[in-house]
């Protein structure tokens, strides 16, 4: 029975999720196979759990290949840090989306006592396949400590995700309102870099990897002192018993705080949210038509996770063209900085295009021409980019003023590259509406903006200052077409 | 005015509105009604030149919407059955985005934001996330930004579904003024009481088609019947359906 609720809530959650999403809820037999597909809670389970421990093979090496096998355990405490993260993150998160999709209003009404365990459980159910990721390493554990280590290190596993859970739903009680109120910009920065974090993390984990396997014999000494402290505790797996000993400790402290927090919270959720309300204080605020159309671009994304995730994406994939830029600090580094930043800004058209999502149905009924609505829209996808890119070198011009002759390539490109991408997307269309957007569309939009970063390379490459002229020229010919 | 002639509109093969004409005179409220689906919503969506249709002429003050839609929409405040709203922003970021894209003046768009939230009693709920609000608060949120650029044409398809009995009153009272302004208001409801309270002349529609219109008196006189309601039954053949489901309610309990 109780199964059954959690697979309901999921299916449901799934058929939200779907709905909220007008590439799918625009198309009823796309829609359909979407949600057959993603509804069922077993199939997401299995295909979660393989992808992670495929992933886990990667860090497999860093535990085997260690040369003394009590490094091993230091290597692989160090990995426990992960689905700590990934769960405290997902649960904070996700804990706020299902509630605010009402998943649990028809529980409410129901002779149910603690029902806040529904909603943890469900988003367990989605995070346990995370420490998977730690299998692999587990078995590389378990060929150089033994068996008994191997499984005892991947209970720590699943201890740091139970971890990760409970705080997560702690942040979620404390702070979990969705509000456009009091501290609004603090927790939308806040997201931002926790965002940028997460992504961050599997750049973060190959240099921890690295790092943790050179100097495992200063660190073992670190984590032997504080081996009370999760991820420390599990050096432990060495000493069985003690680890055994820790494991339960853990198991009775993060239990008592869970069922509290899992109580409270369904209080919290059956009360309702109404709280007290105050006269607002917000002003009007008046705009051109595509500026209005970005600010609210932002607005909204920078209150939905997975959107502001969309927008954030290009920042993450030029992570390591940025770290590549800060450690030569040439002027060629910064250029080959700003023009990955410029071309792959096209992988935010998705995220860009979703914001308006089921409120389409506000611009159809707003005077609002297509050429407006692109407009903005171009405002929306090249301001992160081109902040990017400008904060970086002027950031690395500290280092080397040289590379300030990248400016204006930092400041137009994104906008050349993004003016294509919404170019190729609407491609064909006279009205305000939502493209398909579909992998030969994204593909298209890579390569044309290839062809427009590797001309303004090159052309940087034969007199730097040629690059100007291009780059500006793209730019009025795609101010023009969205003009006309 | 609004001059409505041989409309139809086909999505696919299937037929919502089939030759519907009928014409709203400038200071006159027109009551639209019909039982779900009989194409009363795509056809007030018509009017706001959201939807464009498959055949007939549409003129909105004289604009033709098929061939203009955003000189209609200018002119033309809209507010759909279900709210049509950014969920993530506030009311006050709503407003300013709507009055941004309509370009209403700054002085004009702060006197009736703040005229219209004080009769709506909203003020509140300014900075609260429009997701976080009642359906009732939605559906003041949205028709106040309907009215942000002061339309001289209203379509409001149940715009009094879920407002408060004081609210409903607010919004009828205004609809008289507007009246008198002598804008054009096309209106539809499920309640017909408010319908033949406030409505000069009615057409009801039904599988796609206009099947009656005139004055609720004339209405009355036409059907035979004492009142809208039993008049909007009889046309629309729900009459002995309505019965016999009753008459099985009432053996299940």
């Amino acid at each position: 029975m109780e199964w059954r609720i959690i697979t309901t809530l999921y299916r449901e959650m799934t058929y939200k999720r779907l709905k909220a999403n007008p590439q799918f809820s625009a198309d009823w037999n796309k829609f359909m196979k979407a949600f057959k597909r993603g509804g069922s809670l077993k199939r997401a389970l299995l295909t979660q759990s393989a992808l992670f421990t495929v992933l886990g093979l990667i860090l497999f090496p860093g535990v085997y290949s260690v040369e003394n096998p009590a490094g091993s355990a230091v290597i692989y405490a160090s990995y426990c840090l992960v689905p700590l993260i990934m769960a405290l993150y997902r649960t904070a998160v996700n804990a706020q989306y299902a509630v605010s999709l009402g998943l649990f209003e028809p529980l409410i009404s129901l002779p149910i006592r603690v029902g806040g365990k529904y909603l943890s459980v469900l988003l367990l159910a989605t995070e346990l396949p995370a420490a998977l990721f730690l299998l692999a390493p587990a078995v590389g554990l378990a060929m150089k400590l033994g068996a008994t280590a191997g499984i005892l290190g991947l209970a720590w596993g699943l201890v740091g995700t139970l971890i990760g859970h409970t705080i997560g739903l702690l942040i979620y009680d404390r702070f979990g309102k969705a509000s456009g109120g009091r501290f609004a910009g603090l927790k939308t920065a806040f997201k931002a870099v926790g965002i940028i974090a997460v992504m961050s993390l599997f750049y973060g984990l190959n240099y921890l990897q690295r790092y943790v396997s050179s100097h495992y014999e200063v660190l073992r000494g670190i984590f032997e002192r504080y081996s009370v402290a999760y991820p420390f505790s599990v050096v432990t797996v060495e000493k069985p018993l003690l680890s055994l000993a820790l494991l339960a400790l853990y198991g009775l402290v993060v239990g008592a705080v869970y069922i509290s927090t899992v109580r409270r919270l369904w209080n919290r959720i059956s009360e309702g949210t109404s709280t007290e309300r105050q006269a607002g204080k917000a002003r009007i605020s008046l705009h051109s038509p595509p500026v209005a159309l970005a600010l609210k671009d932002f607005r909204i994304a920078s209150r939905n996770t997975s959107l502001l995730t969309g927008l954030l994406m290009p920042v993450f994939v030029i992570i390591p063209s940025f770290i590549g830029a800060l450690k030569s600090g040439s002027e060629v580094g910064v250029l080959g900085f700003v023009l990955a930043v410029a071309w792959v800004s096209s992988i935010a058209v998705d995220a860009v295009l979703k914001i308006d999502g089921r409120a389409f149905e506000v611009l159809h009924s707003l005077p609002l021409s297509l050429k407006t609505f692109l407009r903005g829209k171009l405002i929306t996808m090249s301001t992160i980019p081109t902040t990017a890119g400008l904060l970086a070198v002027l950031g690395l011009s500290l280092g080397n003023p040289g590379v300030l002759k990248a400016l204006p390539l930092a400041l137009l490109l994104p906008v050349a590259t993004a003016g294509t991408t919404l170019t190729v997307f609407y491609w064909g269309t006279h009205e305000v509406a939502l493209p398909e957007t579909t992998w030969k569309k994204m593909l298209l939009a890579l390569a044309a903006n290839g062809v427009i970063a590797g001309v303004t390379g090159g052309l940087w490459y034969l007199k730097w200052f040629l690059s100007l002229p291009f780059v500006l020229l793209v730019d009025a010919l795609l101010l023009w077409h969205f003009s006309r | 005015m609004i001059e409505v002639d041989n409309l139809v509109k086909r999505f696919g093969s299937k037929i919502a509105v089939r030759g519907v004409s009928f014409t709203v005179r400038n200071g006159e409220i027109y009551g639209l009604l019909g039982p779900n689906g009989s194409g009363k919503s795509t056809t007030m969506r018509i009017l706001a030149g959201i939807t464009p249709p498959s055949e007939g002429r549409v003129l909105v003050e004289g604009i033709d919407v098929a061939e203009n839609p955003l000189e209609v929409k200018k002119i033309v405040g809209y507010i759909p059955e279900t709210p049509a709203l950014y969920e993530s922003l506030t009311p006050m970021e709503f407003f300013s985005f709507v009055g941004s894209i309509r370009r209403v003046p700054m002085e004009e768009l702060e006197d009736r934001v703040e005229r219209l939230v004080k009769a709506f009693g909203i003020e509140e709920y300014l900075g609260e996330l429009i997701g976080t609000l009642s359906f009732g608060t939605q559906q003041k949120v949205s028709i106040i930004a309907s009215l942000l650029h002061d339309p001289k044409v209203l379509v409001l398809d149940e715009a009094i579904n879920g407002l408060d009995p004081k609210s409903a009153r607010i919004m009828k009272e205004l609809l008289n003024d507007f009246k008198k302004e002598g804008k054009s208001i096309v209106f539809s409801t499920h309640i017909l009481a408010v319908a033949e309270v406030i409505c000069g002349r009615i057409g009801i529609i039904y599988n796609g088609e206009l099947i009656a219109e005139g004055t609720p008196e004339e209405l009355k006189r036409f059907a035979h019947e004492e009142s809208l309601e039993d008049v909007f039954l009889k046309l629309t053949e729900s009459q002995e359906e309505v019965s016999s489901l009753i008459g099985a309610l009432r053996e299940a309990f």
